[in-house]
């Protein structure tokens, strides 16, 4: 199960269910999002674009850049899951999460002889699921309690700080962060969060680049 | 500020569509398909990327220029988080450590 992961999942809700009350949403309509968006890092950057009068199209496109990374956990599971019947697949397809799927593999890492499982990895992101759900409650019910000055808006980019360690595995992923940070601060200004497609571009080209001259390193 | 709910729900339908496309993406539409070894090398640089692209500009800017000072307690506690992620490789207690970083530099150094 995600038990490890679950703290760090339930706050996340909480944050997410009070950002979402913050920016201006009523308390039933905040949580009615959370709990169907189920992806919290696009739905809080969707916040702050919608706040400045982003239109409904951009928006969408930016949370399809955010989620990106879900291509790569479903391909993952794909491979490391084969012959996953219908049913297992469509949950997963909604359900797959960050941590979720941190949690299977770092068990698949710990025990490598063991292939992973459809029920291990439906568990982990159930549980995230769950942990998820009730954070949102308590979020959007504490929303308005919580004064201003504890400044718990700032915990948003801690939360993908903390994401975007985690998954660091060596130098070129490293490279990857730096480069894609600087892009994303240098290209700001551009329209439209056009500045997040140029930080994915260089920050994944600079990893290619990274991991391809290692590699020659290594053979050479 | 209140939103209008039906540009909310317009919203909600967009992301959960993001939503479900990526996560959906190989476990559903593209079932049975594959990538060239290349770009499958590429997609574990998305999630590192899109992070700290979403991080980066909010330690390091205000209202959309560059912080002005070292000292600024956005950074320090970014910083402090950083260390501590990479120490712990937890996802929750860069948070905590990072919350609790930003009101010291405030208690300390009010501005």
């Amino acid at each position: 199960m995600s038990l490890p992961a679950s703290p760090g999942i339930l706050a996340w809700g909480v944050i997410a269910g009070v950002t979402t009350v913050a920016a201006g949403i009523d308390p039933l309509l905040a949580w009615a999002m959370c709990a169907i968006v189920y992806a919290g890092s696009a739905q809080l950057a969707a916040l702050q674009m919608l706040a400045t009068g982003t239109p409904i199209a951009v928006i969408g496109l930016a949370a399809l850049i955010i989620n990106s990374r879900f291509v790569l956990f479903s391909l993952a599971a794909v491979q490391q899951i084969p012959g996953m019947p219908l049913r297992q697949r469509a949950l997963l397809g909604y359900l797959l999460s960050d941590n979720g799927y941190g949690v299977a593999v770092a068990r698949f890492a710990s025990r490598p002889d063991e292939p992973l499982k459809a029920s291990v990895l439906l568990g982990g992101c159930v549980g995230v699921w769950l942990a998820y759900q009730i954070g949102i409650v308590i979020g959007v019910v504490a929303g308005r309690a919580i004064p201003a000055a504890w400044s718990l808006e700032f915990a948003v980019p801690l939360t993908f700080l903390a994401l975007g360690i985690v998954v660091i595995r060596d130098r070129a992923m490293v490279v990857a962060a730096i480069m894609a940070g600087l892009v994303a601060v240098i290209a700001w200004p551009l329209p439209y969060r056009l500045g997040l497609v140029a930080a994915g571009a260089a920050g994944i080209g600079s990893g290619m680049l990274v991991d391809r001259l290692t590699r020659k390193a290594r053979t050479a | 500020m209140t939103h209008d709910p039906l540009i909310v729900w317009a919203t909600i339908g967009v992301l959960l569509a993001a939503t479900i496309l990526t996560r959906g993406s190989f476990l559903l539409f593209l079932h049975g398909a594959s990538l060239p070894p290349t770009l499958q090398r590429s997609l574990r640089f998305i999630p590192p990327a899109i992070f700290a692209a979403l991080v980066m500009p909010e330690l390091l800017m205000t209202d959309g220029s560059l912080i002005a000072s070292p000292l600024h307690d956005k950074l320090i506690a970014g910083l402090v988080a950083i260390g501590v992620g990479w120490r712990t490789r937890s996802a929750f207690a860069p948070i905590v450590a990072g919350m609790l970083a930003l009101h010291a530099v405030r208690w300390i150094a009010p501005h």
